[in-house]
């Protein structure tokens, strides 16, 4: 089935199926990926994918073109998977070692990942580190807004990311050295 | 790399990408959505429903109204008085009528074909096939010619001695034309029986919750990763009815009849539950390593490392008890044929009806899964056939007392998401012939 969004939406807000549907192939693949970052099990990334998309057809009504439905969505997505991961937030600052640390090189391994490699190790890291990392390195958001979402405060988040960043250029070397020996990179 | 650039560089690397999701996840939120769509439809339609069944009955009624005043019509209409001045047989002691053989008022006297009761409004039925419903005896001025009358010995001693006798009389007979045979009655019904279970055995709990809830409620409430099993097993349970019915009978033998009834079905069961809790935790323990000695014989310091993701895997298994109940008002329509249709009756009915759903829920009584009975697993109209073997028996002439074994096969499933229930009922009525 292919239409346009602006019929995707209508058909959705009317409750007919087919268009359901169509916007649930259209997205969930997406999605899912977006869900996955959050989550640490499959199962997990399906559950919270499914009660995304429960929730967009139920709000739908509501959606304002002010934003695209992509990222509506996504808005969605996000939440829904906070909600999921709340209970297990421990979040408390981090004084992490290697702040002072040079971070270009950290960052240039991290970003030398394809995405693939990198969904991986995020999905490794702790619970909190995941969701802040998750947050400002991919959603965008500012240190203030994640400390407003997640009732911490903003040095909270920014430790966590630091040490998300470190944790993550460790198990990049950590995997280098595994598959390259142990020689010197 | 610029920390500006290190977040816009991973963005752009998630950016349009993609992971094919699992299958299955759209039937699951599917059928999520129809059961939140049921809920509120339900919900929404709850007051239209009462005044759906409202409609029904008022229409009901009106059409019956109407029906009676056109009965009342047709029979005003066909209403004749006729007199006759009869020479007749009859049976001296009992005053039984048996032939009346001429008019002697010169007005034709139709030709009875029998006459055997006692009673001269009974199956007295002209030639044309008129039935004559009533025959009144205007006078009881009957004349008998004395040189004939039988002494009461001679009847009793033979039964075949008849006279003839004068008979002054006025009959004033009541004919209907067959068209007007029909028979109505109102009555009152109650019944109770069983119904299988397999509607509401086949995991309607498993579908309905959020697995990851569940888990939550299931246990200590602290599961990572649950992945949850349900099984649910229900018993056959009972179903109890009580409704009012109104019928028509045209001719002698066929019958029309509808009603509304009420039918609640409670059955119980119990769903297992098995959550398997797979998670890994960050082990931020470090391990002492104890020292040994080196190669020269002096002892190696203490080493402390951790290990990082470690694997956890729990395993839950938990049943409670489970309550189902579905309340249905039913509009039933059946036609019926008298097999036999005297005092005692046995009537064969097959029909159908069309039942609404007025509630349905299950639920735990010890609320450990299930917070909520609303879950809109059953469908808001369904439809069963019906097949009954009617016994009756007349009481008080108006009065009709009635047992009915009936068995109910669904037509359309009752439940969204499986089987149809099928229902054996015995059912005992009270009903009342208007006219």
């Amino acid at each position: 089935m292919s239409v346009t969004e602006e019929k995707l939406i209508k058909g959705c807000q009317k409750g007919k199926k087919e268009y359901q549907q169509a916007l649930y192939d259209k997205f969930c693949d997406g999605m899912y990926l977006v869900a996955l970052r959050y989550s640490k099990m499959q199962q997990e990334a399906e559950d919270i994918l499914q009660e995304s998309f429960i929730k967009v057809f139920k709000n739908i009504k509501n959606f304002r073109k002010d934003s695209s439905l992509a990222y509506w969505i996504k808005r969605i997505v996000v939440n829904t998977a906070l909600n999921h991961q709340r209970s297990k937030l421990y979040l408390y600052p981090m004084v992490d070692v290697n702040d002072l640390d040079d971070w270009s090189e950290k960052e240039s391994v991290i970003s030398s990942l394809g995405y693939e490699e990198l969904l991986e190790l995020i999905r490794e890291l702790p619970t909190g580190c995941q969701v802040i990392f998750n947050l400002f390195a991919i959603e965008g958001f500012k240190h203030h807004e994640i400390a407003e979402k997640l009732q911490i405060s903003e040095g909270t988040s920014k430790s966590q990311y630091s040490r998300a960043k470190s944790l993550l250029a460790e198990k990049v070397l950590q995997r280098e050295k595994i598959r390259y020996g142990s020689r010197e990179l | 790399m610029d920390r500006e650039n290190f977040e816009d560089n991973i963005r752009k690397k998630f950016e349009g990408q993609t992971i094919k999701a699992p299958n299955g996840i759209w039937s699951r939120v599917e059928g999520a959505n129809n059961a939140d769509l049921l809920v509120l439809y339900s919900k929404k339609q709850t007051r239209y429903k009462w005044l759906s069944i409202a409609a029904i009955l008022i229409a009901a009624i009106t059409l019956g109204a109407q029906y009676f005043k056109l009965e009342d019509s047709i029979e005003n209409s066909s209403t004749e008085l006729t007199s006759y001045n009869a020479l007749l047989s009859g049976d001296y002691n009992n005053q039984t009528i048996f032939y009346p053989h001429f008019s002697t008022s010169g007005v034709s006297l139709p030709e009875f074909k029998t006459s055997e009761s006692s009673d001269p409004s009974n199956n007295l039925i002209a030639e044309d096939e008129t039935t004559i419903d009533q025959v009144q005896l205007y006078s009881e001025d009957i004349g008998f010619i004395p040189m004939y009358k039988p002494t009461p010995e001679i009847a009793t001693v033979d039964a075949d001695i008849y006279r003839y006798y004068t008979l002054q009389s006025a009959l004033e007979t009541k004919k209907r034309s067959s068209s007007s045979e029909t028979k109505v009655w109102a009555g009152l019904e109650a019944g109770a029986g069983n119904f299988g279970s397999e509607f509401s055995n086949s995991g309607a709990i498993a579908s309905a919750i959020n697995p990851s809830g569940l888990a939550a409620a299931v246990g200590t409430g602290n599961f990572v990763n649950p992945t949850t099993n349900i099984s649910q097993e229900m018993d056959d349970g009972l179903a109890r009815t009580v409704g009012f019915d109104f019928g028509v009978q045209f001719g002698k033998r066929w019958t029309l009849e509808s009603g509304l009834a009420y039918t609640s079905m409670d059955n119980k069961g119990s769903a297992s539950i098995n959550v398997l809790d797979v998670y890994t935790v960050d082990n931020t323990e470090f391990i002492d390593n104890p020292g040994g000695l080196d190669d020269n014989g002096e002892p190696t310091p203490i080493t402390r490392s951790r290990e990082g993701l470690i694997e956890v895997e729990e395993n839950y298994d938990h049943e409670v008890e489970l309550n189902n109940n579905v309340q249905l008002a039913s509009i039933p329509v059946k036609a019926g044929y008298f097999v036999v249709n005297k005092k005692f009756s046995l009537r064969l009915n097959a029909g159908l009806s069309a039942n609404y759903l007025v509630n349905g829920s299950i639920s735990d009584p010890s609320k450990e899964i299930l917070n909520s009975s609303e879950f809109g697993l059953y469908n808001d109209w369904s439809f069963d056939g019906i097949g009954g073997l009617e016994l009756g028996y007349s009481i008080f002439d108006k009065f009709n007392f009635t047992l009915e074994p009936n068995y109910r096969h669904a037509i359309t499933p009752l439940s969204n998401s499986v089987n149809a229930p099928s229902r054996f009922v015995i059912q005992t009525g009270l009903r009342y012939t208007l006219k």
